[in-house]
């Protein structure tokens, strides 16, 4: 009987580890649309959605970037599935090749099957910055001009006046280990941008001598039609420090 | 032979299961300086470090809020440790009170031993925002105002010159399914406070008509002396839509 009981135990034990779940997978590749399909220019994010009756529930989510272009959901439930797939300065698509939400293609799994959506490609937005620059990370005591130089691409056929803005973050530490921080505009430029092509434009951001040695800045970059209508994701283009 | 090896087998799953493990536990609480001491009014985190030689190493982090105040590190190897204690627009404390770093209590753990640090408060900063509010989350197609309203505290012993800078993150979905956003300061006003005093302050934020529909603005009030020393941390005051 003592016997039998530790059998019993042990094949228990054994069958928890060891019997094979019948999940479903999902896996596929992110990659730029344009030739030769490069990774993607930044972090991009897959999101999976599972058909509950009519509506789409959220069912996990995980992240590609420049080294690792690759994703996949295992362990999924039979059922159908959709992806939508996003980055910063790429358009959002759903899967496959679709920016609508109603032409997005269903992926029905039964148990134990692995899907494999293949390359996704992203296009990149027609309208956005890159290579952003600052012409110094510090300025004196007695304040300084600091200039952020970055080009403004025009994919489309028209072309477009657009307005780049410079914000800074000023971060400081108060009370000996307290972090806070607070943001505000610091310069902008009107441009306007040919059709498919690139401009490049300088905006010089002014730190005055009054401003204290203790803080410190992030500077982003902001792409508008104006300052209402934001064209694409801010883009990070280093920090200023004050020096003593 | 055979059935010692069964009998081997479910020691080492037994063993596995039900040894106790010789780990240490820290435990505590965090809550607001100020009798009845509540628990923080925003949220807050305590973050674990352990001594590595003469350095000291990450080794976890708890999060609390306004209804979780208690902080509980379990698995801890025997060792030195500290805590550092931050709550949102709180001052930024190590334990035991104290907001200078090389003032902190180190805390020595034996194996299997558990400390409990009791509570931990946290004061506010002593300038700040509190009991912001707006008048309205939605603006008509032809634009329109909404009135923000807030308090501005200064627990210190001196009058003090503000500057509130009311700041719109615009979201919009560009391409179908792209949301691209943008920052920009919607208005801005300043304050003046006696010492230990706190004065209410309204402000109008202006959406003119040209905003495309479905933009939502996420709103935060900014603190600052002037817009380059900030005072506290941005605090949220809820969104605006512009409706179709």
């Amino acid at each position: 009987m003592r016997r039998v009981a530790l059998l019993l135990g042990v094949v228990i034990v054994l069958a928890v580890f060891c019997v094979p779940v019948q999940g479903a997978t999902i896996q596929g590749n992110v990659l730029e649309a344009r030739t030769p399909h490069n990774p993607l220019n930044g972090d991009g994010r897959v999101t999976l959605s599972r058909k509950s009756g009519t509506e789409w529930v959220y069912a996990s989510g995980t992240s590609v970037d420049e080294t690792d272009t690759t994703f996949a959901f295992s362990g999924l439930a039979a059922g159908t599935y959709s992806l939508f797939v996003t980055a910063d300065d790429y358009v959002s698509e759903y899967y496959n090749n679709t920016t609508l939400e109603g032409e997005r293609t269903e992926i029905t799994l039964a148990a134990g099957d692995t899907y494999d959506a293949g390359d996704i490609y992203l296009r990149a937005l027609p309208i956005r910055l890159v290579n952003p620059t600052l012409s110094s990370h510090s300025v004196p005591a007695s304040g300084g001009t600091v200039r952020a130089t970055v080009d403004v691409v025009n994919d489309t056929a028209a072309e477009k006046t657009v307005l780049v803005r410079a914000m800074l973050t000023a971060m400081r530490t108060a009370f000996n280990a307290t972090d806070i921080h607070s943001m505000h505009q610091c310069g902008s430029r009107t441009v306007t941008v040919p059709a498919r092509s690139t401009v490049s434009t300088t905006i010089s951001i002014v730190i005055p001598g009054s401003a204290s040695p203790d803080v410190d800045y992030n500077v982003r970059l902001y792409l508008g039609l104006d300052k209402w209508r934001p064209l694409s994701a801010p883009l990070y283009a280093g920090y200023i420090a004050k020096r003593r | 032979m055979k059935k010692y090896s069964l009998f081997l087998s479910a020691i080492i799953v037994l063993a596995a299961f039900s040894f106790p493990t010789q780990a240490a536990t820290i435990r505590g609480r965090v809550l607001e300086q100020a009798p009845p001491h509540n628990g923080l009014t925003t949220y807050g985190s305590v973050t674990l470090y352990r001594k590595s030689g003469t350095s000291w190493v990450y080794t976890s982090s708890a999060y609390i809020t306004t209804t979780n105040v208690s902080f509980l590190f379990q698995g801890l190897a025997a060792g030195t440790y500290y805590l550092r204690i931050e709550g949102y627009n709180y001052k930024t404390e190590y334990y035991n009170n104290t907001t200078v770093y090389e003032n902190k209590t180190e805390i020595t753990l034996a194996a299997d031993t558990i400390r409990n640090v009791g509570d931990v408060y946290l004061n506010p900063l002593p300038i700040r925002l509190a009991n912001a509010s707006l008048s309205t989350h939605n603006v008509p197609a032809a634009g329109g105002r909404v009135i923000a309203t807030f308090d501005v505290v200064n627990d210190t012993a001196a009058e003090k010159e503000l500057l509130v800078m009311i700041m719109l993150e615009a979201k919009r979905t560009i391409q179908n399914a792209t949301i691209v956003t943008g920052e920009l300061q919607g208005a801005s006003k300043s304050v003046t406070v006696p010492a230990h005093s706190t004065v209410t302050a309204t402000k109008a934020i202006v959406i003119p008509e040209t905003v495309p529909a479905h933009t939502r603005f996420d709103v935060n009030l900014h603190l600052t002396q002037d817009k380059w020393l900030p005072q506290a941390n941005p605090e949220f005051l809820g969104i605006i839509y512009k409706s179709p």
